[in-house]
């Protein structure tokens, strides 16, 4: 067959040609579907108010109870002398790094065990086994083994991330449609290609998944672990707050752990947004 | 003559549950570089497994299946296939799928889609994803895929099943004129009849269970083929008369419902 170009079919073929979906940009339209949403915000403004209502009115003992303003007083002052940086530092490094060696290893296992029978034979029961383990139920274990450390609480965060990205890299890699790694085979792509080109996209969904979801679960762990004994962090500040009686600094450590949560949620959707971009076209067109 | 394509005694006995299944038997086929073949008959006969050998996707079949003379070991660059289902990577843009199966360096890579985005018409949508495209135009960029390493041979498995009659009709008008144009070897699998008649010069029958051939029509009608016209419903006539013989309820021309089989579940996953 020559490689030329031939002149374009007769018009009855292009009936389909380019049509309404040319003249909206893939772009304008996913950027139109990112205009800010008030409405997430109303419930908890909603929540602010009642609180200062009742703060206000004095519904609840103030100390039970501290009002915005205190909580918002805590904040400031911790700011203002460093330690809501030290403390939220330190908390993010013990939890980016639990995670990433959780994730990586998950990645890590998942693929293995997705890509070879064998390796699953090998390896899948017992992975199966220890995951119905509840990990926060090994804090113990491994206070015993690694002391009052940064490495305990490092482990039980990367135990936490694992399990989620393995299931769900082994899972997204299983799930791959044959059909599609056959056209790999026609085009007479080898292993590495076709994991390349084919498995990796087809799975990433699904593996993105289990990474949000490990990257919750290893929020949850890490205040658990800090609760447990540690000199800095988010974890230490409640702790702190609960041993003197300061519900306003207990409310304010937790403000901030919802908001650095809300924000590394963001993150990983955006980066979502942007490696799954051919899907919200999809859900869009 | 040069021939592009044979068949020897071609048969395939796949192992299943339910024991051992006859699906080709006994198959003799020749086709000549640049020739439009068409392989008809009802669903199981075995359309999808000779193809799938010819394309080198299956290679454990009896009997000897040549290209140019040699044995097909597995798919080769010189041979395209459709399939049924467009299947495009739909995390890919229609160019970057149609340049799927190229090689060499990127200019001439993209100059290659480009050229095929306008021979399938669809010029205007380099960048769009196949989440975007309608049924027809996915399969149009499933083909211009196929065709992008610029095959000899293109081999389609009921590339336009799924389509509604209109849309239908068109591509294999654009399938005609790629043929023409290119002097690419087509063997066509379909259920389709009118499809056969209007495109192909040979039409191969296939008996079901276990896939034999039944009889070969050659179609001698000049291209554009009138579809309306006496002699075209001559040969449909005739066609249709081979599987009233063959026992079977004559395929009609609407989309069909079952799904053909394409996995092969003898293999293992690919992991
Ligand atoms: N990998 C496989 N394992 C077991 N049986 C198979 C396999 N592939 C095909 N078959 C069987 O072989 C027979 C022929 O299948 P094939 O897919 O070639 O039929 P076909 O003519 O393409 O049918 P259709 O028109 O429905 O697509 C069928 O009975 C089918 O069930
Ligand atoms: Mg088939």
């Amino acid at each position: 067959m020559s490689t030329g170009t031939r002149t374009a079919p007769p018009d009855t073929h292009h009936a389909e040609t380019p049509s309404a979906l040319e003249k909206v940009p893939a772009r304008t339209r996913r950027r139109g579907a990112r205009r800010p949403d008030p409405l997430p915000w109303l419930l908890p403004l909603g929540v602010l108010a009642v609180w200062q209502l009742a703060s206000w009115n004095t519904w609840m003992d103030p100390l039970l109870l501290p009002s915005p303003g205190a909580v918002a007083r805590v904040l400031w002052d911790s700011a203002g002398d460093g330690t809501l940086v030290t403390d939220l530092s330190a908390s993010i490094e013990r939890w980016a790094s639990g995670f990433l060696i959780g994730a990586s290893l998950g990645l890590l296992l998942g693929s293995l065990v997705g890509l070879s029978v064998l390796s699953e034979r090998l390896l899948d029961t017992s992975v199966q086994m220890l995951r119905t383990v509840p990990v926060s139920g090994l804090s113990p274990l491994l206070i015993v083994w690694l002391g009052l450390d940064e490495a305990p609480k490092v482990v039980l965060v990367a135990v936490g991330s694992f399990f989620p990205v393995y299931i769900n890299t082994f899972g997204g890699i299983r799930n791959v449609d044959r059909k599609l790694v056959e056209v790999g085979q026609v085009f007479q792509w080898n292993r590495p290609t076709v994991l390349r080109r084919i498995v990796l996209p087809a799975a990433l969904p699904e593996i993105l998944n289990g990474i949000r979801y490990a990257l919750g679960v290893a929020w949850v762990l890490l205040v658990l672990a800090e609760l447990l004994g540690a000199t800095s962090g988010l974890g230490f500040m409640l702790n702190q707050g609960r041993e003197l009686s300061r519900v306003d600094v207990v409310i304010a450590a937790l403000l901030v752990f919802a908001v650095a949560g809300k924000a590394v949620d963001l993150l990983v959707r955006a980066a979502e947004r942007r490696l799954l971009r051919w899907r919200d076209l999809h859900a869009g067109a | 003559m040069s021939i592009a394509l044979s068949l020897r005694g071609y048969g395939r006995t796949f192992t299943t549950p339910a024991g051992a299944l006859r699906a080709v038997d006994g198959v003799d086929l020749d086709i000549a570089p640049g020739e439009f073949t068409a392989l008809v008959g009802p669903s199981g006969c075995g359309k999808s497994t000779i193809l799938r050998a010819v394309a080198g996707l299956d290679t454990r079949g009896e009997g000897e299946v040549c290209a140019g003379g040699d044995p097909i070991t597995g798919p080769h660059a010189s041979r395209g296939l459709v399939f049924q289902e467009h299947r495009l990577f739909p995390w890919q843009s229609v160019a970057k799928n149609i340049g799927a199966g190229l090689r060499g360096d990127r200019a001439a890579r993209e100059r290659r889609v480009a050229e095929l985005l306008e021979l399938v018409g669809l010029e205007g949508f380099a960048d769009a994803y196949p989440g975007q495209l309608s049924g027809g135009m996915a399969q149009r960029v499933a083909i211009a895929r196929a065709l992008a390493p610029a095959p000899d041979v293109l081999l389609l498995d009921e590339p336009f099943g799924a389509l509604d009659a209109f849309t239908r009709i068109r591509l294999q008008d654009a399938l005609h004129d790629i043929w023409a144009a290119h002097h690419v070897t087509a063997l066509l699998v379909t259920h389709d009849i009118d499809e056969a008649v209007a495109l192909a010069q040979r039409v191969v029958v296939l008996d079901p269970r276990p896939g034999r051939v039944r009889r070969v029509h050659e179609i001698d009608l000049p291209y554009p083929r009138d579809r309306a016209s006496a002699r075209f419903a001559e040969h449909r006539a005739a066609l249709l008369g081979d599987f009233a013989l063959s026992g079977h309820s004559p395929p009609t021309d609407s989309p069909h419902t079952d799904s053909p089989h394409t996995d092969p579940s003898e293999e293992k996953h690919h992991a």
